[in-house]
């Protein structure tokens, strides 16, 4: 009875285990397959999607798009969010929690409500079909992750290191430099990786404000998928989470934030 | 250790890990507030004007009279629902056996879970699709089983929009579920079973109640989520199971009805907001509960 | 042992070789004693010595390696806890948050079926005995831990259980509650009539407390007895010196027309032949002996004689009602002796040397 109990228990976990993975695990594999259609478990083995899509201009400019979007909206993201989070973290001052919530509030608002609302003002700012306005939208979308990401790293520093370094006769700038910014520089880099990823995975929103000569890596996905299923779709997939496991590497080597 | 009599400066605020005075925090601040204001706020706010044409509310009328719309809506709830259901069910014992199975299992079932986490709903629902289809591993696996003679359908379904959506929301469903597990002490249950109690007995009066505070957790975001949801149900479900985040893209889209979809829109995040206050309610009654009924 | 524990009638509980291995290590190595219906039972040792082992296997958490356990006569083997009528205080007491002081304390009735109204009369009966009867509708959280200490007791004897098992009851009260909680507990358990196996490391508490005090070590029951017993006549140099202070000295054994003689470097003991302890001597070898420190006599330096030693004061402490003086004895090992003679240790300073006496009857001699 109880070790009956126990077998199910393990065998639900399981399951359960294998369902999240499931279709992360079979995407690589597929992306080899010399079919040409989508097939698991794949048939033979052949790179030719690999050279088909790095080859192809459009996937290119998809990709150059992608990573100039992604780099500059985590480069954006991250010295903007990293100042609001030291200075959240550090102050208290009237308001504060209403501009804490501001600045989280992104997390939790429906993308395609942001999207739509996005697509009609910046039409009228023409940055509509422009990197920049791209860049602007998926910046307001990693924000929250990078000011989350600070914030956890700012709280685990000693609050006397500062009110020593100064008693110590350094200057305010130099204590800064040498002693708050090397302490919470873990929180900062996995906020960039955060950042970067937010906007190298979106699509909802690139499909309102890109055109076909700014659209990014994302939407190529989203029309492939919406048309025709074929490997060379995996191929792309495949990449995509090479990167992102890369980017995942890094962030842990930073620190674990998430938790 | 005191600074103001160092050079007559402004007093460092003692739990300040960084050296600047309270002006410095206004100009750190104000970038990211502006920044928001201008992409995020106004976008937003321009909605709700755009939804009331003239102070008129004659889109939101159409939509709370119109039965396609009302439609939609129900639909996006009762999916919300039932996936907000299946997804903590599922995420309960996955979190308990985190809480409770040792590091080796820790361990394993983190990394199971943030895989998934970590790439990109796009590309995980694209998967689901090659999963799903006729001729995919699903299909595969149960007609070698034996269970069925041929393919059934199961993309461009609703149930292959919530196997979808709760691939997605498990995550989300676990965490808060494995805080609060981790913290309930596995010696009461044993208290319980020696004071008599079977099994069945001290989970439903002892190991649930101290779980509920992570049930509701998780429920009310993963609810929350399933509300906006655009991408798996546009890929992997049909038009006639469309969700309220689909109608409001068609409207911008196809049916170029701006005020109508701005509407929606608006519904979307006032229903939104609403599930989140009761997220932050429930997290506030239940952390209360038990501190302090007998000082009332 | 005393032949009235083969009676049933009078057995509440037995161990026969209980074993429990985890993987190559031997948690609990053939273990076997009998608990007396209304007795209190101490099982004392260091940490990993197996008695919190023998603790949860008792409860049922834990299932043997090998051996038997009978409660009441009955074989306890596959038995869960929920089927063994046992109370038990766990070590933070375990009380469940969400419920009120009473409920708690109605749960085991509640598991047993029991109606509300009973339930809620005889929980407040049990407050009163703990003293708690205003606390009913508190939660544990509001509660001081000598209180919840007392919830958790009286969940533990409302059911009125066959045994009563308190895991380390004294280990998360500050030490000023200790000593009164000990006698609390004890009390009440003796007021209904409860049997009881506790487990500890502390030896002042299973002293104060126990009927009877079960030493382990390493795993295996090294002794068993009266807390008296394990005073006077302990079996083995770990029990003499796990309860209460002990000087062990090393000597040589010798038997005399007229006894036994142990002697060391600067000091003897004797045995008469009609001591009993003596007669258990057959070789001539190495023997240790227990002195209690407050058992040594000082007296003046100089003159050895039978039953006693000489040694130089290394420190020498002034406690008000006494004495103490750590002597260093001719071989280097050191004894503490402890002292109320004020007139004969007053002169005497760190460096100088002393005499010590003691009589027979105060001596144990391990090793036989």
């Amino acid at each position: 009875m109880d070790r009956l109990r126990r077998a199910l228990f393990w065998l639900i976990v399981g399951l359960t285990a294998l369902f999240l993975l499931l279709p992360t695990l079979i995407i690589v594999p597929m992306s080899f397959t010399t079919t040409t259609t989508l097939e698991f478990p794949p048939v033979g083995f052949t790179l030719d999607w690999y050279g088909k899509v790095i080859g192809a201009a459009d996937w290119q400019s998809a990709l150059i798009n992608s990573l100039v979007v992604a780099i500059a909206a985590a480069a954006l993201a991250t010295v903007v969010g990293t100042a609001a989070a030291l200075a959240l973290h550090a102050h208290r001052f009237r308001g504060k929690t209403v501009v804490m919530g501001l600045l989280l509030s992104p997390m939790v608002t429906p993308v395609i409500v942001l999207a739509v609302g996005m697509y009609m003002v910046f039409s009228g700012w023409g940055l509509v079909a422009t990197r920049l306005g791209l860049v602007l939208a998926h910046t307001v979308l990693a924000i929250p992750f990078v000011v989350v990401s600070v914030l956890a790293s700012a709280g685990m520093v000693n609050p006397s290191l500062v009110p020593a370094s100064l008693g110590l006769g350094a200057s305010r700038w130099f204590t800064f430099k040498r002693v708050t910014l090397p302490l919470i520089m873990p929180g900062v880099l996995s906020g960039a990786v955060f950042a970067f990823i937010t906007s190298w995975d979106e699509v909802v929103i690139a499909l309102f404000l890109a055109d076909v000569q700014t659209r990014t890596v994302p939407i190529m996905i989203w029309n492939q998928v919406r048309t025709n299923l074929d490997p060379a779709t995996a191929a792309v997939a495949a990449i995509l989470i090479l990167l992102s496991a890369l980017g995942v590497l890094l962030s842990y080597k930073f620190r674990d934030v998430r938790s | 250790m005191n600074v103001s009599a160092q050079d007559g400066a402004v007093p460092v605020s003692a739990r300040a890990p960084w050296p600047f005075r309270v002006p410095t925090a206004f100009w750190l601040i104000a970038p990211a507030v502006l920044f928001l204001a201008l992409f995020f706020v106004f976008p937003l706010l321009r909605l709700v004007a755009i939804s009331l044409p003239g102070g008129s509310v004659e889109y939101y009328e159409q939509i709370f009279t119109t039965p396609v719309f009302l439609r939609v809506i129900g639909e996006t709830f009762r999916v919300s629902l039932i996936v907000t259901a299946v997804t903590v069910a599922v995420a309960y014992p996955y979190a308990y056996a985190m809480a409770h199975g040792g590091r080796t299992v820790l361990l394993l079932l983190t990394v199971a879970l943030l895989i998934p986490f970590w790439v990109s709903l796009l590309l995980r629902s694209f998967s689901w699709i090659v999963l799903l289809q006729n001729s995919g591993l699903i299909n595969d696996v149960l007609i070698a089983m034996g269970l069925i003679e041929k393919p059934i359908r199961l993309i461009r379904t609703p149930f292959g929009v919530m196997i979808g959506m709760v691939h997605i929301l498990l995550p989300y469903a676990v965490l808060p579920l494995y805080t609060v597990m981790k913290k309930i002490d596995l010696r009461l249950v044993e208290a319980s079973s020696i004071c008599g109690a079977s099994w069945l007995k001290g989970f439903i009066r002892i190991y649930f109640p101290l779980s509920l505070p992570g049930v509701a957790a998780s429920a009310i975001l993963a609810f929350t989520l399933a509300l906006g949801f655009y991408i798996t149900p546009a890929l992997l479900g049909s038009p006639r199971d469309m969700m309220i985040a689909q109608m409001i893209a068609g409207q911008f889209n196809e049916q170029l009805n701006f005020g109508l979809g701005a509407a929606l829109a608006v519904v979307l995040m006032v229903l939104t907001a609403i599930a989140f206050g009761l997220f932050g309610a429930a997290r506030a009654v239940l952390q209360s509960r038990g501190r302090s009924k007998d000082g009332v | 042992m005393n032949a009235a524990l083969q009676n049933n009638a009078t057995t509440a509980m037995k161990l026969e070789g209980v074993s429990k291995l985890y993987g190559p290590v031997k948690a609990l190595d053939n273990v076997s004693f009998e608990l007396r219906k209304g007795e209190f039972l101490t099982m004392l040792g260091p940490s990993g010595s197996g008695k919190t082992t023998s603790l949860r296997a008792i409860a049922g958490f834990i299932q043997p390696s090998a051996g038997r356990l009978l409660i009441d006569g009955r074989d306890m083997t596959g038995v869960p806890p929920q089927k063994r009528n046992i109370g038990m205080m766990f070590q933070d007491y375990a009380l469940f948050p969400h419920m009120t002081v009473l409920e708690n304390i109605g749960y085991p009735l509640e598991t047993r079926g029991i109606k509300r109204a009973e339930r809620e009369k005889r929980s407040m009966q049990m407050l009163e005995i703990v003293g708690l009867a205003h606390c009913a509708a508190r939660y544990p959280k509001e509660m001081s831990g000598g209180q919840q200490q007392r919830v958790a007791l009286a969940r533990a004897l409302v059911f009125k259980p066959d045994i009563v098992l308190l895991d380390e009851p004294m280990a998360a009260l500050d030490k000023k509650l200790r000593g009164q909680m000990q006698i609390e507990i004890m009390h009440i358990t003796r007021q209904v009539g409860a049997t009881v196996v506790s487990v500890t490391h502390d030896q002042e508490e299973a002293l104060v407390m126990s009927d009877r005090i079960a030493i382990f070590k390493d795993g295996r029951l090294e002794q068993i007895g009266s807390p008296h017993e394990l005073y006077q006549q302990p079996r083995s140099e770990f029990v003499a010196d796990f309860i209460g202070e002990a000087n062990l000295l090393h000597g040589k054994a010798r038997i005399t027309p007229d006894g036994v003689v142990v002697e060391g470097d600067g000091w003897n003991v004797s045995l008469p032949k009609e001591d009993p302890r003596g007669q258990a001597f057959t070789s001539t070898d190495n023997a240790c002996v227990v002195l209690r420190p407050e058992r040594i006599r000082a007296v003046a330096a100089g003159s050895p004689g039978v039953n006693a030693g000489e040694g130089v004061i290394e420190d020498k402490i002034y406690l008000g009602v006494e004495y103490r003086l750590v002597v260093r004895m001719n071989d280097g090992s050191k004894i503490n002796v402890r002292s109320r003679d004020v007139t004969a240790i007053s002169g005497m300073t760190a460096g100088d040397r002393i005499g010590m006496a003691w009589a027979p009857d105060d001596i144990v001699i391990i090793g036989a």
